[in-house]
């Protein structure tokens, strides 16, 4: 069980590579990745004292992961919180509930706009999962 | 990837794929470029990404970028396209996530040499009063009933609350207001992220820039726009920050939903678009039109609070800031073009585009008229910046539009790799540039080396005949997030 990710160059843009063991895991990397993009290192050793729940419904996995995200950085932003996990408590290839934990900052490193459906990809691989998704910065 | 046998030279700056170039392709892509700027333009997918904008249903006479385009997401950035009305989509993705990401230029009465002295204490003075960064928040924490005004209102609730002078609207795109707006078709999402935003700069490519005038091109023109050599000047580049990019989420998604009941194949799910006539292509363009308003105050509320640090630290001898003009690079809008050889309306999308309406335009303002509506093009940070004017060529080849900046050829992360911090602010040191910046890492990302040249941007539209060259300003001091 486990997930990775990685942030590639794009033109303007930066693009995020994640793959993962389970669908599950793969929202969780998906967390992890847009950290990572906010405020590097802005979750490491900290104790995560906020919640929220999520709950969302896409026509299919990739649009599910796409608008998942979009709704992670709109609560980041709203919330002035960075989100560092993700608990999933149900998921379906369309639909997704689960609580996101993270902890509140005073700003953030870069200024994400959007998660971008362009060139949005979930693949299936026979030893898990992979994704790939462009963020405009 | 696109090669350059592909092309075809129509004209001394102008190239052509032709559309049967692809089967889906309903109108030629066309590209404004030197041999130069087409070569790096080759080296990513801006135009896969071009011709995938001429397929879209209504597009008229060609899919236009201009010599600062780069890779975008789904649209080319740097690039317009003119829709019909009936007939023709909208396209969120066609207008970009910074709705009314634009740039405005105040004119001082101060000379470089008088302001020379207090440029450190000016710039740590801006820095201070124009809030930057991602997460910080602006001067008002608006109620909604107040946000919808603005959003509704755009520079006319600047007016009302203060925050604005008579004179400034005259001199903004629209003056400031596009009227089309309905805060209705904002969501709540979108209202939450812009709420605490208004006169907020933001971060990335956004900044404050004092600069003066190096160089004029155009005397009498210049006279017009109230240039004159070694003034100091002052250059705003921000836009709708998180509402604008909320707007535009909500709305690709809706589109994506859409799709299939208007029979929309797309070779890219970032094109997501409807039709400007049906309900959701009507309730997006009237959102953005609200998030453009927002935009217009956002830089009305950052003009103003330049316009008190300005006198905070020249006093009274600072003299006035007047706005010299206001531009959108995007946005769309719907306006009155020759469309083979017929007067129509159509919906110009511009990302990562100007206006540049010529001479005799009734939209430009009076005092301007006789010599074309203002183009502000903001270079990268520690190069140039140019004003130019809108010429006869942009109505006839693209739609009333020219470049928008120096267009970005390095990705931030190859910046990162290639520019040393320190050695970055020793360079702009070097050539007498204050730097302010809340983030080294926003520095470094925004270098001149991950820009392509200005200089040649901008003559690429000018030998094409769309915009003419006017003045040159050069940096001094340098306000980012």
């Amino acid at each position: 069980m486990g997930f990775s990710y990685e942030l590639r160059p794009h033109t303007a843009d930066i693009r995020i590579s994640l793959r993962a063991d389970t669908f599950p895991e793969l929202f969780q990397a998906a967390v992890a990745a847009l950290a990572d993009i906010l405020l590097p290192e802005g979750c490491q050793g900290k104790r995560l004292a906020l919640h929220r729940r999520v709950a969302l419904s896409a026509p299919d996995s990739t649009a599910l992961l796409v608008d998942f995200l979009s709704e992670v950085l709109w609560q980041s932003q709203v919330r002035k919180a960075l989100f560092c996990r993700f608990r999933v408590h149900s998921l379906a290839e369309s639909t997704l509930q689960g609580v996101l934990s993270g902890i509140r900052v005073q700003g953030f490193q870069q200024d994400v706009k959007a998660i971008t459906y362009h060139e949005a990809r979930v693949d299936r691989l026979p030893s898990g999962y992979w994704a790939s998704l462009v963020v405009d910065v | 990837m696109v090669r350059q046998e592909q092309l075809q030279q129509i004209g001394p700056v102008v190239w052509e794929i032709p559309p049967t170039a692809r089967p889906d392709m309903r109108v030629p892509a066309r590209i404004y470029a030197s041999e130069e700027l087409l070569e790096q333009i080759l080296r990513d997918r801006s135009l896969e990404q071009l011709m995938n904008v001429a397929t879209l249903p209504g597009i008229q006479q060609a899919a236009i970028v201009m010599p600062d385009v780069h890779e975008g997401y789904g649209f080319p950035i740097g690039g317009i396209a003119a829709m019909d009305l009936e007939e023709g989509i909208i396209s969120p993705g066609g207008i970009g996530y910074d709705i009314n990401c634009g740039v405005r230029l105040l004119t001082s009465e101060l000379s470089l040499q008088e302001v020379q002295p207090r440029l450190e204490q000016l710039a740590k003075a801006l820095y201070k009063a124009v809030p930057s960064g991602v997460g910080r928040g602006g001067p008002l924490k608006l109620s909604v009933r107040q946000l919808d005004r603005v959003l509704e209102y755009g520079v006319q609730w600047a007016l009302q609350e203060g925050y604005a002078e008579e004179a400034d609207v005259d001199f903004i795109e629209s003056g400031g207001r596009i009227p089309e707006a309905d805060a209705d078709a904002v969501s709540r999402e979108a209202k939450e992220r812009g709420r605490d935003q208004l006169g907020t700069m933001g971060a990335g490519n956004h900044f404050v820039e004092v600069g003066y005038v190096d160089k004029l091109f155009d005397e009498a023109v210049a006279r017009t726009l109230g240039l004159r050599l070694h003034q100091i000047v002052v250059l705003i580049h921000t836009g709708s920050r998180g509402l604008g990019h909320q707007v535009a989420t909500d709305y690709i998604r809706t589109m994506l939903a859409a799709l299939p009941r208007y029979g929309i194949r797309l070779p890219d799910r970032e094109l997501a678009c409807a039709p400007l006539s049906s309900p959701e292509g009507q309730r997006y363009f009237r959102a953005m039109c609200a998030a453009a308003n927002f935009a217009w105050a956002n830089r009305q509320l950052i003009t103003w609070e330049i316009r008190q640090a300005w006198r905070e630290v020249l006093g009274e001898a600072g003299g006035k800031l007047r706005v010299l003009y206001d531009v959108a690079h995007n946005i769309a809008k719907i306006e009155q073009h020759t469309v083979q050889g017929h007067m129509r309306r159509v919906l110009v999308h511009r990302k990562g585009a100007t206006r540049a309406f010529p001479p005799g335009h009734p939209e430009t303002p009076r005092v301007y008229r006789e010599v074309g509506q203002p183009v502000l093009i903001p270079g990268s940070m520690g190069t140039a910046s140019y004003v130019l004017v809108g010429a006869p060529g942009s109505m006839e080849q693209t739609f009333g539009s020219t470049c928008h900046g120096a267009g970005r050829q390095m990705s931030r992360h190859a910046a990162k790799r290639t520019v040393n911090p320190d050695r970055l602010r020793m360079e702009l040191q070097q050539q007498g540039i204050v730097v302010q910046a809340g983030s080294v890492r926003g520095l470094v990302e925004e270098a001149p080396v991950a820009y392509k040249d200005v200089g040649a941007v901008v003559q690429v539209v000018h030998t094409a005949g769309i915009a003419r060259m006017v003045a040159r300003l050069r940096p001094v001091a340098v306000i980012k997030g």
